[in-house]
């Protein structure tokens, strides 16, 4: 394959050998005629027209005039930007930042609103469910209660799943700190397609009894950075809010539960709301707004 | 000088896309280069017909794109290297089509413009 650029080098010295054929020969035929030469070739000259333009307009018909005007354009630039470097930097810099902040923006945008929530499967499918009371606007939130007929009577979803966000005081051995957490429902990491990388989820009807089920599934960043990653961790106790809880998982890395915004550090199942909630156990209160 | 610049002034500018056909027909006979062929349409047509060399070399290089004629560079006894045009086989065809094409219109103009003449109108 011939490079498009010599070839079109030589096509032009072609053309304006072709063209200087025709000038040299029409010249001559002047000559013949008893002109002068000066009369003959300014003859000629003005019989053809403008050369340049003759040139031009037929390398039109070559059909790559495109290429060869973005690489006229490329070299132009090329020059323009070394001839003052100052604006070129300007202008450099002014795209790098245009392009950063925009890529900074959209990936936000993907991660808030399109995959909000890292290592859930099918997002897509995830709908936030509330309740509506007569004469308030608005979403009001469902009782434990209201929950159990949802997950029992409604077709319209594969699965309900329960997940309420709350601080506690998380105290491993004489440390302690403010953490958050999720309170779930005990089918909560099947629904989200979560499987935790050591020991298990939650099991079906861990979520009932009154504070019947100290268990929890802790974070991977948790696990990492509290207990050294330590691969005996099953079995092993923490306490939250003072009562003691025998840590039955570790989510995933870089799951982080399902709340835009927050890290959650542990998991617990409903059963032990009353431990992290003030105003007592409210999973048989239908009124319960919470 | 006045007699040439006379006859240069009462030349006719070709008419708009006729200049294909016109080139291919003098290309039939003979394979010829730029400037010969801008001589033969001006002759042929008894002094009338001015080339325009800035559309002449176009032309040229897009007929020969469109495959209707191909070109080869000749060394001559006259001097300079020349790029000879010849006709090919598709070309020959587009001429045929071309020369109808012109007969139907000329037919069509001269009705026009000779109305009584035309067979059969009362």
């Amino acid at each position: 394959m011939r490079f498009p650029i010599w070839w079109r080098k030589r096509r032009n010295e072609e053309l304006s050998e072709e063209i200087q054929a025709h000038l040299t020969l029409a010249e001559r035929e002047a000559i013949e005629t008893g002109q002068t030469q000066r009369e003959a070739q300014f003859a000629a000259r003005h019989e053809f027209g403008n050369v340049g333009l003759a040139e031009e307009v037929t390398r039109d018909m070559w059909g790559s005039r495109w290429l060869a005007d973005l690489w006229q354009d490329v070299r132009f630039g090329l020059r323009m930007l070394r001839r003052s470097p100052g604006f070129s930097i300007l202008a450099i810099l002014c795209l790098t930042l245009g392009i950063g902040a925009n890529a900074a923006v959209f990936s936000w945008i993907e991660g808030i609103l399109f995959r909000p929530y890292p290592a859930v499967v099918h997002q897509e499918r995830l709908m936030a469910l509330s309740g509506m009371a007569r004469g308030e606007t608005g979403g009001t939130p469902l009782s434990w209660p209201d929950f159990l007929d949802l997950q029992r009577s409604c077709t319209l979803f594969d699965t309900f799943f329960v997940s309420k966000i709350m601080g506690t005081t998380l105290s491993i051995g004489d440390r302690a700190e403010v953490t958050v957490g999720s309170i779930v429902s005990a089918n909560y990491f099947d629904a989200i397609g979560v499987h935790p990388i050591l020991g298990r989820g939650f099991e079906p009807g861990e979520d009932l009894g009154r504070n019947a089920h100290p268990v929890t599934v802790i974070s991977y960043q948790l696990w990492k950075g509290r207990f050294n990653g330590d691969p005996q961790i099953i079995g092993k106790t923490q306490r939250l809010n003072n009562v003691v809880h025998t840590i039955v998982g570790v989510a995933p890395e870089g799951f982080y539960g399902t709340f835009v915004g927050w890290a959650m550090q542990f998991w617990v199942p409903a059963s032990m709301e009353e431990i992290f909630e003030a105003g007592g156990y409210k999973l048989e209160d239908r009124g319960a707004l919470d | 000088m006045t007699a040439p610049r006379n006859r240069y002034q009462s030349r006719t500018e070709i008419l708009q896309g006729t200049l294909d056909m016109l080139i291919l027909q003098t290309l039939q006979w003979a394979p010829r280069h730029g400037y010969a062929l801008s001589k033969a349409i001006r002759t042929n047509s008894g002094e009338i017909l001015k080339v325009d060399t800035g559309s002449l070399y176009p032309a040229l290089h897009r007929l020969e794109r469109k495959g209707w004629i191909a070109a080869e560079w000749k060394t001559s006894e006259l001097g300079p290297r020349l790029r000879v045009y010849r006709l090919t086989k598709t070309g020959r065809k587009q001429l045929v089509s071309e020369r109808s094409r012109w007969q139907r219109l000329t037919t069509a103009i001269a009705g026009i413009l000779n109305p009584a003449k035309k067979a059969g109108q009362p």
